[in-house]
């Protein structure tokens, strides 16, 4: 796999830590509306008002002192690859981006650091009425619809790294979906934090509009340091009634980095919500998807594998609420550790009063590689009504020793029947991934079972 | 206060790290309490005095020494509260001697405006076998049971708690397989009406080699009842070939009761089988259709379904129990 350079190629740095200076001087960076920054001033207040969270890994590595929450690279965004400075271009030529977007995708956004350098959308799609743009630009082109819909899904007090979040967001994506288009082709947004010693906090904004239908897929990495990096980013997808979205990651931060992720999705009326997520990177991942079930018939799925090595440590899980009649909800989690690595599967799946006739089943499976890494799991269930159909299961344990048998007779040495074994495990989730992200889990995969790092 | 929390922390919001109790109004009586001990079980009664009262907070200590001998094996004891025995804050020793098998059951039949604080510690020593039901009536006081065990090698523990509660029950059960091949069976029935509250803590810690941890609860809510079940099996290091499972179903059996539940698989043993499930959900309809079409009334259908549901913690149970446990809850449905 080629390497990617880790030369530093920003032109403008905001200092170590936050406080309202750095939240003005980003604003100001950005030239943003009156109403934007408040926003940004009352989610730092709020921020410093709360608290860390009682539970989950440990986040005393985090010091906010020693992290730049603004970094913009040499660049402004360009529609067009050849317009993109080389170094830049380079990076994202050796993830596939470009090739990509040739291939098979509808559209691509892809942020270097703080900032979107490139966006695109096929011009048939643009003639649909399909909006794909960058946040920041979202915000002074429709300002109408981001009001609407910013921070309705995620609350600025949600929690303490949204409303850091919120105080200081910079780049992300916006998409609207017109009413009865449906994109065959999927678009895609790449995050890729280069600086050392530095955050992204990416804001996410998707609408499909009734009827309407989208797969979006968002991928992300980093290169490794010795430094603690952040990704605070927030996702928010309003499903309208009959629409349909999936939102599939392929995340491959670096092992230094802390991946504090919110994404979450409400879905009305008879629309199905679908996440696929596969979790190899970052050094601590807190990361828990939700879907709000608020429309009756609304339904979700939920499919995400994760992996934690050396020195990872992925609290990761799905939360789900029904909150209309005969909603629905199927949730699968796989995760693996190995060389010390710890996977927590934490999910809530919560059954309102109000939804009658809601169903939801939720497995959730460990598999243990060796017997020094750790599989947790914990799984909350609170159930409101009894007109509900609910099951959930979870297994723990190691790779059977006849499935092993029976590989290495035909065969194969150790290693390769580990590889396929645990191949064969992440395969309910890369089956939902287009071939080529698919390719791309299975060789995060092997680099994990080999003890290697990623790009 | 907050007690009986969960040993792994969730978000504050959801309700269930622990459960609050108010016992500033329980006025803490400075008395004896006499249990009724059936079928001549030898046991040890501590001599409590109005110092050891004040001092450990008690005012019932018994020490069970179980030597499997006749007139140990199958014991009774009985906790009767009335209007002047409404306040218990019982200790009980249990020891199992080693190489012996032996029945227990206790029962509290607490009254109404009462206080139940009880703690048991079990300790079963090597190839020691002993099955402890615990049977709990509870109108609508405040009942807390903390009960703790020690299994060594080869013990097995069958531990059986049924709870018939109105009131509010909080319910800790945490102990260790220390033991090679050590065994806990956990069943537990309740069958909570009205405003109950029922919390349920049990965490069971596996330390050694080819243990088996088990625990099966299954509940049945009606009114405005509510339960929070915190089921944990920790595979430490070192626990290998040992497996865990936790099942928990819940039936509810109108629209206002509410469960939560938090089963938790903690893993740092990798040659382990864990395994949990919880389901809830109410009487299916499509069941109750066919039982009705063959000529049952809407009771007697609804009984065969829940005894049917029951029957996989009954059928391992003493037939006696098992049969007052059904004709308890067949009463109330």
């Amino acid at each position: 796999m080629p390497k990617i350079d880790k030369k530093q190629i920003s032109s403008f740095r905001v200092q170590n830590g936050l406080d309202e200076n750095i939240v003005r001087e980003i604003s100001k960076a950005k030239n943003e509306p009156e109403w934007v920054l408040s926003l940004r001033l009352k989610a730092l207040e709020i921020y410093n008002s709360l608290s860390l969270p009682s539970w989950g890994p440990s986040l005393d590595e985090l010091d906010m002192n020693n992290i730049s929450t603004y970094v913009r690279p040499q660049t402004d965004m360009k529609d067009s690859w050849e317009d993109v400075p080389d170094e830049i271009k380079n990076t994202f030529e050796k993830l596939g981006i470009p090739k990509a977007e040739r291939e098979y995708l509808a559209g691509v956004g892809a942020q270097y650091d703080s900032e979107v350098v490139y966006h695109s959308i096929k011009n048939e799609l643009l003639e649909q009425g399909v909006i794909y743009t960058d946040f920041d630009s979202a915000i002074k082109e429709y300002p109408k619809l981001i009001k609407e819909y910013f921070t309705k899904c995620v609350p600025l007090d949600e929690h303490k790294f949204i409303a850091l979040h919120y105080a200081v967001f910079s780049g992300g994506s916006f998409v609207y979906v017109p009413k009865g288009v449906r994109l065959e082709m999927p678009l895609q947004s790449y995050f890729r934090l280069n600086s050392p010693e530095s955050g992204q906090f990416e804001h996410t904004l998707i609408i499909v509009d009734e009827g309407a239908s989208l797969h979006f897929i968002e991928g992300c990495s980093a290169p490794k340091y010795n430094k603690v990096n952040l990704h605070a980013g927030c996702v928010e997808l309003f499903v309208k009634k009959g629409g349909y979205l999936r939102y599939s990651t392929v995340e491959n931060w670096s092992k230094n980095m802390m991946n504090l992720n919110t994404k979450k999705a409400i879905v009305e009326e008879n629309s199905l919500m679908e996440w696929v997520s596969g979790s190899f990177g970052s050094h601590i991942s807190m990361l828990y998807p939700m879907s709000i079930l608020v429309g009756d018939n609304a339904k979700t799925e939920y499919t995400g594998i994760s992996f934690a090595g050396k020195n990872q440590n992925l609290d990761t899980g799905f939360k789900v609420l029904h909150l209309g009649k005969n909603t629905q909800s199927l949730v699968s989690s796989r995760s693996l550790s190995k060389n010390g690595g710890v996977t927590t599967y934490r999910s809530q799946v919560k059954i309102a009063k109000s939804a009658k006739g809601a169903k939801c089943s939720v497995s959730c499976d460990g598999l243990m590689l060796d017997d020094i890494s750790r599989s947790d799991t914990i799984p909350l269930n609170d159930l409101q009504n009894n007109d509900i159909t609910f099951s959930h299961e979870a297994k723990v344990g190691k790779i059977s020793e006849k499935a092993l048998f029976y590989l290495m007779s035909r065969g194969l040495s150790e290693k390769d029947a580990t590889a396929l074994i645990v191949r064969g495990y992440a395969n309910p989730i890369s089956k939902e991934l287009p071939l080529e992200y698919a390719v791309e889990m299975n060789r995060l995969i092997n680099l994990e079972l080999e003890g290697g790092d990623a790009l | 206060m907050k007690i009986n929390t969960s040993p792994v922390f969730t978000c504050n919001h959801y309700g269930i790290n622990n459960i609050e109790i108010f016992d500033d109004g329980i006025v803490k009586k400075q008395q004896k309490f006499n249990a009724f001990l059936k079928n001549g079980i030898q046991i040890c009664q501590k001599e409590i005095n109005l110092e050891h009262l004040i001092k450990q907070k008690s005012n019932l200590a018994l020490e069970i020494v179980l030597d499997g001998k006749k007139n140990n094996q199958n014991g009774e004891i009985e906790f009767n509260f009335d209007e002047k025995n409404n306040f218990l804050v019982e200790d009980l020793q249990i020891l199992t001697l080693k190489n012996t098998t032996s029945n227990l059951n206790i029962r509290y039949n607490i009254s109404p405006n009462a206080y139940h604080n009880g703690s048991i510690n079990i300790v079963c020593e090597k190839n020691s076998h002993l099955s402890l039901n615990i049977i709990t009536t509870n109108p609508s006081s405040l009942n807390l049971s903390n009960i703790t065990f020690s299994l060594e090698e080869n013990a097995t523990l069958s531990l059986g708690l049924f709870d018939f509660s109105s009131g509010k029950g909080v319910y800790r059960v945490w102990g260790s397989l220390c033991g090679k091949s050590s065994k806990i069976d956990l069943k537990n029935i309740y069958f909570n009406k009205q405003n109950a509250v029922l919390d349920l803590n049990y965490y069971f810690d596996v330390q050694s080699q080819m243990c088996d941890a088990s625990m099966n609860s299954i509940g049945i809510l009606s009114g405005k009842a509510q339960k929070n079940f915190k089921g944990t099996i920790d595979f430490e290091n070192g626990s290998k070939k040992s497996c865990g499972t936790e099942k928990e179903f819940c039936l509810l059996l109108s629209d206002t009761c509410r469960a939560k539940a938090l089963p938790i698989l903690l893993c740092e043993e990798e040659d382990v089988s864990g395994f949990h499930s919880t389901s809830v959900g109410k009487i299916d309809k499509n069941v109750m259709f066919y039982l009705l079409s063959r000529g049952l009334s809407e009771k007697e259908a609804k009984r065969l379904y829940v005894n049917s549901k029951l029957s996989a913690i009954l059928s391992e149970v003493d037939s006696n129990l098992s049969s007052e446990i059904l004709d308890r809850i067949n009463k109330e449905i």
